[in-house]
């Protein structure tokens, strides 16, 4: 057997097992989503095609720009605060003693919940315990969503900013110090430029999660009230199952697969310096 | 690196290329096993249905069916949230359940089944003979056949504390400025007159709007509706008038009032009235056993109109039959549900459901004989609008109303909202 053949089965008994499931559950319904938004599709009887026609109805439908215009907002209210908060918390929690341990599986464990139990336990606390009316105000619906996904998804930042940090050479930091830098300009100079490389996948993970949110919606909110927390997500989701229209809510989905492909694109491409040094 | 890279991209290709050929060859071995099995050993009935209040109710109705039956097995499923999508997600996946509730009991809502020959005609059912000649014309569709199976009827209105006004000395008001004048007593004594729940959309847009609009609209609107030639602006104007004094007559925190909130206001006295279709009375009796004499059912009385003030009768709980489904176990199956014995303990005279098989009047609770004093005076509406809008405009108007009351968003963008949400739908009719 060749050395080529050899390290070619090895290479395929590796990457089969996996490579399979993530044919059938990501690759295969990829492409049929890709097929079916060239189509028209009630959902019951054959689909018809229609080439480009649902990506120009797309640009004029005010509704789902409006939704994504929502996205961004819960993005931006959601990816500011957990990367802020990410960080402060995996500063305070980043020694290694029994109370700080406890205090970072306290953080985490959120992110071990479902998305849709988040969703119905902030709905609960919010109307029932708090009797506050952040749900049923237009205005701050948006916020009590960004503030429901960042208590879920600051423990996982949370947990990447800690692996970055004890990745961080003390020496260099101990060096600063014996040259006259207090703790906040070590961090500042020292340990945040040598932790982005990581803190980076972070942040992308964190704001690919927010242009993706629909769970914690749907059972938050459910859009409401009326259209006011509509996320695009939820606007695929109601294209396709109240409006019938399966091969429009595939074109949506291209769309938005397309910005996240791009915005991952973007990613692999900064991290590239991680990975050489 | 960039040979292992191209390596990895043929590979790629070569298992998404097997996995489009040989998968649906599996699905349709398991199917053909699958079915050889059930065939040998175990007739399913599989029956999908959305009524929460129900359920056990007709899940021990089929373990009673299931007795004497070998070889039978009946399995009942509720899905009280987003119904629809579930539905159409099992059809995608071909396992439409072999009965199952239609969201919308409507001709239009159910021809792409009857195009795609997803569903059977019913009209040689038992339970189809038993039902009035009325009710058999209005399922029938304009093929001449009969595809759905009435379990249940509701009606929507206004519940009412019927005690409450008998002690404030209060009538039952037929018109709107009578409800004014009885809004201002319960006002004055310090009750709030009505429970919103306008936290759940559905209170709103089915029990308010769809009811208002089969009063005020005729059929010819719906048609030139379809032909794009009217409006949800038309003869509306009157149920948001009704809709803006419900709110200056409600709880105050409405917006954040949910649909079992609601009815803890009435079943704990607090509030008079509440919006809501006969179903939600059990659920206030579970709440409060007292109020099981307490209760009254009345029309909405929308205009100043006695002739507008008429019972809203709806067709909320009718089934349909997959056209793979063994039609002499569901003929069975639904004479057992409306004519046996453990059916009428478990559900008939339980549960208070209005029945389109007929009633014993002798057994009739206070509020479900206020009920059929308008059916038997013909002082009611049917549901023929909105059974012959496009499936899922509920979740519009729900949307839309929602968009009114706790949004506060004008009139017109309110019909706006709705007519494009009725040509949205109906252009999925349309392929």
């Amino acid at each position: 057997m060749s050395r080529k053949l050899k390290s070619f089965i090895v290479t395929l008994l590796f990457i089969g097992p996996a490579l399979i499931i993530y044919t059938i559950f990501f690759t295969v319904p990829f492409l049929n989503g890709v097929y079916l938004s060239l189509t028209k599709w009630d959902g019951v009887t054959a689909p018809k095609y229609v080439f480009l026609e649902n990506f120009l109805v797309l640009f004029h439908d005010s509704e789902f720009w409006l939704s994504i215009q929502r996205t961004l907002i819960v993005v931006a209210v959601n990816f500011s605060l957990t990367t802020i908060f990410g960080m402060l918390i995996a500063i305070l929690l980043s020694s290694d003693n029994i109370t700080k341990l406890l205090g970072r599986t306290l953080v985490f464990l959120p992110n071990v919940i479902s998305m849709v139990h988040v969703g119905f336990i902030w709905k609960f606390l919010l109307t029932r315990v708090i009797g506050s009316t952040l749900l049923s105000n237009p205005r701050e619906v948006l916020f009590s969503v960004a503030l429901t996904l960042c208590w879920q998804t600051v423990g996982y930042v949370m947990v990447i900013n800690l692996a970055a940090l004890s990745s961080v050479n003390r020496e260099l930091v101990e060096a600063a110090k014996i040259d006259g830098a207090s703790d906040f300009i070590a961090f500042l100079k020292i340990k945040l430029p040598l932790m982005m490389p990581v803190v980076r996948v972070g942040m992308f993970i964190n704001l690919v999660w927010g242009l993706k949110v629909f769970d914690v919606v749907f059972s938050l909110t459910s859009g409401g009230p009326g259209t006011a927390s509509e996320v695009v997500m939820l606007n695929i989701y109601k294209e396709a199952f109240v409006f019938n229209n399966f091969g429009y809510a595939s074109a949506k989905s291209v769309f938005i697969s397309i910005i996240i492909i791009i915005l991952t694109a973007f990613q692999i491409k900064l991290s590239k310096p991680m990975v050489i040094d | 690196m960039k040979p292992r890279f191209s390596l990895l991209i043929v590979l790629i290709i070569v298992f998404v290329v097997l996995l489009v050929l040989v998968l649906p060859q599996i699905q349709k071995n398991t199917e053909q096993t699958v079915s050889k099995v059930s065939n040998q050993k175990v007739l399913e009935l599989r029956f999908l249905h959305y009524s929460a209040e129900y359920d056990e109710a007709f899940k021990s109705i089929a373990n009673e069916f299931m007795k004497n039956r070998k070889g039978v097995q009946v399995t009942v499923e509720v899905v009280t949230t987003d119904y629809n999508a579930v539905l159409k997600s099992r059809d995608a996946a071909n396992q439409l359940p072999e009965i199952f509730m239609a969201s919308t009991a409507g001709e239009p809502a159910l021809k792409a089944y009857i195009r795609a020959n997803k569903i059977q005609p019913v009209g040689s059912l038992k339970v189809i003979s038993q039902l009035p000649e009325a009710i058999q014309r209005s399922i029938t569709f304009s093929d001449g056949k009969i595809y759905l199976i009435p379990i249940t009827n509701s009606v929507r209105g206004i519940i009412y504390n019927k005690e409450l006004f008998e002690k404030l000395g209060l009538k039952k008001p037929e018109t709107f400025s009578e409800l004014k004048m009885v809004a201002k007593v319960l006002k004055d004594n310090g009750i709030i007159p009505f429970a919103l729940a306008a936290k759940d959309g559905w209170t709103l847009g089915s029990n308010i709007f769809q009811v208002g609009q089969e009063l005020m609209c005729d059929r010819d609107w719906l048609k030139r509706k379809w032909e794009g030639k009217a409006s949800f602006s038309e003869n509306t104007s009157e149920i948001f008038d009704f809709v803006d004094f419900v709110m200056q007559n409600c709880q105050s925190d409405y917006s954040n009032t949910d649909y079992i909130n609601s009815l803890s206001l009435i079943a704990n006295e607090k509030a008079a009235m509440v919006i809501q279709g006969n179903f939600a009375i059990p659920e206030i009796i579970k709440m409060n056993p007292d109020m099981k004499k307490k209760l009254g059912f009345m029309a909405i009385p929308f205009t100043d109109d006695r002739e507008k003030t008429k019972l809203y009768f709806d067709t909320n709980n009718y089934a349909v039959v997959n056209a793979k489904a063994d039609i002499n176990l569901v003929d069975e199956f639904f004479d057992f549900l409306i004519n046996s014995e453990e059916a009428k303990k478990l559900f008939w005279e339980k549960l208070y459901p209005i029945s389109p098989y007929g009633i014993n009047e002798e057994n009739l609770s206070p509020f479900l004989k206020e009920v059929y004093e308008y059916i038997n005076s013909n002082n009611f509406v049917a549901n023929f609008l909105y059974n012959n809008m496009p499936d899922g405009m509920w979740q519009v108007f729900a949307t839309a109303m929602q968009e009114y009351i706790i949004n506060k968003a004008p009139r017109q963008k309110v019909v706006k909202i709705m007519d494009e949400g009725f040509d949205k739908l109906s252009k999925s009719y349309s392929q």
